[in-house]
């Protein structure tokens, strides 16, 4: 094989370019968001009384650890409006540890309002700039240095009577960022305010992962409260924040609550065509048992699959002979098959949202963990 | 956008002239780091608009002496770091990336090639491409800033707020895993 370098650096270079309408998109919100930074915004909400920690025998008041102030940690973000609005009457400080999988977790502060961050995010739909900001330290335990950047975790705020699994930190719009700072991971996680929602019970969770883990928590669907799963093994704390209930407001709550559904339902923000229905119709019928009735198997695409270390399939098909193109993918394994159990899991794809290009990938889970991949297509 | 850079935040912002000469000078570079980064032209494009947009907040001007391209990527690998969850989950849904968006990329020179050798070339790229983003997130990134944007070691490190010596032994790292994993796709041309 010739030079890695070599190689490397011809296939790496860059040749997309961005499109002429995005850039001039950019140059628009730009002169847009202009003015905007000079408007004056309401003063941040207030939270009334220190968090409540749920889960037993691994919390405690007073940290381990000595941890940076939470106004310094925004400031090493240079966020220096966050840490005025951290520093400030407005802000709550919890100071909260619980010891989970061995990890040590501490709340150190929260504070929400608008117009409290330089760095206010842009969606569809315009600035999100009304938001909660939690400040979070994750250390090791055993007191080893912890990486950022060498582990995942997923740190979201739950609201009581929201099902955990739908409504988290991605359908809040959240973000978040890490600093590591003498061996502790320091995080600002914020999502739009949720103060609206302050008749309710409102949690703070911090798992290990990138989404939201079922196996970490519990939901009570009678009555809407989130707990922790004691006998899981990893990371799953759990802070419960009471936030001054006046704040409520169940009416934009509510509002707040269908945007989201809506977003969820349709979430390129677009009618669904025709073509969108009938392939979403076609695929609803399609079961391991008569899936013969209606589709056909590409033989070629057919291989043997091995889960990768992290737990991922990747897989790949070629059929540029049909016009059908090339087309590939990476799976997690457990997302397939979450019970482990051998069977079938059908889903579909169309690369011009056509029934016409539809292509279904089937994959089998055997019982010696390999897993048969093959394409199908429509009869 | 939040990080830990250096540049003090005063009153002075970049002009939309300066950010539309940014655009043009380093608009290609950038957008097809986020490519790399995302695998995805949504995602790509999204990623790209708020690097710039989070870059007009950040520098009060441009200054060719600082390095505005490693300024900029380093705005682009904090954003994507802060937004890969919601990349993951939106991957989830969209699980299957066509490959024929990747195959609309050019190669570096095509008119100096056949249509034959230009499919073939393609190929490669995409090879090498897709076995540089199933890297894991610590190798991909150096490996993209170092090949990609043609950073040294030092700068990359500077981007990335880790040791010279790490980024050294990650790029190590990268080189001999998509050594071994190329020599089974592209063993038979080379």
């Amino acid at each position: 094989m010739k030079n890695i370098d070599a190689i490397l650096k011809q296939a790496l270079t860059p040749t997309d370019e961005p499109d002429f309408w995005l850039n001039q998109k950019i140059l628009s919100m730009a002169k847009e968001a202009v003015p905007m930074k000079k408007k004056k915004y309401k003063t941040a909400a207030v939270f009334v009384s220190a968090a409540i920690a749920l889960g037993i025998g691994s919390i405690s008041i007073y940290a381990a650890h000595k941890f940076l102030q939470p106004e310094h940690v925004a400031e090493k973000m240079n966020d220096h409006k966050l840490k005025d609005a951290l520093q400030s009457e407005d802000a709550t400080i919890i100071n909260e540890t619980q010891s989970y999988g061995g990890y040590d977790v501490t709340l150190l502060s929260i504070v929400s309002g608008k117009d409290l961050t330089e760095f206010a995010i842009t969606a569809e739909d315009g600035v999100h700039d009304d938001r909660t900001y939690a400040v979070i330290a994750i250390a090791n335990s055993d007191q080893t240095p912890i990486s950022n950047g060498e582990h995942s975790f997923f740190t979201s705020l739950l609201i009581q009577g929201l099902n955990p699994n739908r409504y988290n930190a991605y359908t809040f719009d959240g973000v978040c960022f890490d600093i590591e700072e003498d061996g502790i991971l320091y995080r600002i996680a914020d999502c739009d305010n949720v103060e609206i929602f302050a008749d309710r019970e409102i949690y703070m969770c911090v798992s290990d992962g990138t989404g939201y883990n079922a196996d970490a928590y519990a939901y009570d669907e009678t009555a809407g409260t989130i707990f922790r799963n004691e006998t899981y093994n990893g990371l799953n704390a759990l802070f419960r924040l009471p936030f001054d209930a006046s704040k409520a407001d169940p009416k934009a709550a509510a509002e707040y609550i269908r945007k989201i559904d809506g977003n969820n339902a349709n979430a390129s923000g677009e009618e669904r065509s025709e073509e969108d229905i009938k392939i979403s119709e076609f695929l609803e019928k399609l079961t391991p048992e008569n899936m013969s009735d209606y589709i056909k198997p590409i033989e070629s695409t057919t291989k043997a699959l091995m889960p990768d270390e992290n737990g991922l399939l990747n897989y790949e098909y070629n059929l540029e002979a049909d016009g059908r193109g090339y087309g590939s993918g990476s799976m997690s394994v457990d997302s397939l098959f979450p019970d482990g159990k051998t069977g079938v899991c059908i889903s579909g794809s169309s690369s011009e949202g056509t029934f016409d290009t539809l292509l279904i990938d089937v994959f089998t889970l055997n019982e010696d963990g390999s897993v048969t991949y093959t394409v199908y297509m429509p009869k | 956008m939040k990080g830990k850079h250096k540049t003090s935040y005063k009153v002075i912002q970049m002009t939309i002239k300066e950010l539309e000469i940014c655009i043009e000078k380093y608009g290609k570079d950038i957008y097809s780091f986020c490519r790399q980064l995302t695998m995805s032209l949504q995602e790509a494009d999204d990623l790209y608009q708020d690097t710039f947009l989070k870059a007009m907040e950040l520098i009060p001007k441009i200054d060719n002496d600082q390095n505005p391209k490693s300024y900029l990527l380093s705005i682009a690998v904090h954003i994507w770091k802060n937004k890969k969850q919601k990349f993951a989950w939106r991957k989830r849904i969209a699980d299957i990336n066509p490959i024929t968006d990747l195959f609309m990329e050019q190669t570096a020179n095509p008119l100096d090639l056949s249509l034959e050798e230009r499919v073939l070339k393609q190929e490669e790229i995409l090879l090498v491409r897709s076995a540089v983003r199933r890297l894991p997130e610590r190798l991909m990134a150096p490996t993209c800033l170092y090949y990609m944007e043609n950073l040294s070691v030092s700068q990359i490190a500077a981007l990335l707020n880790i040791p010279v010596g790490t980024v050294k032994i990650r790029l190590y790292q990268a080189r001999k895993r998509l050594k071994k994993e190329l020599e089974v796709v592209l063993g038979e041309k080379y």
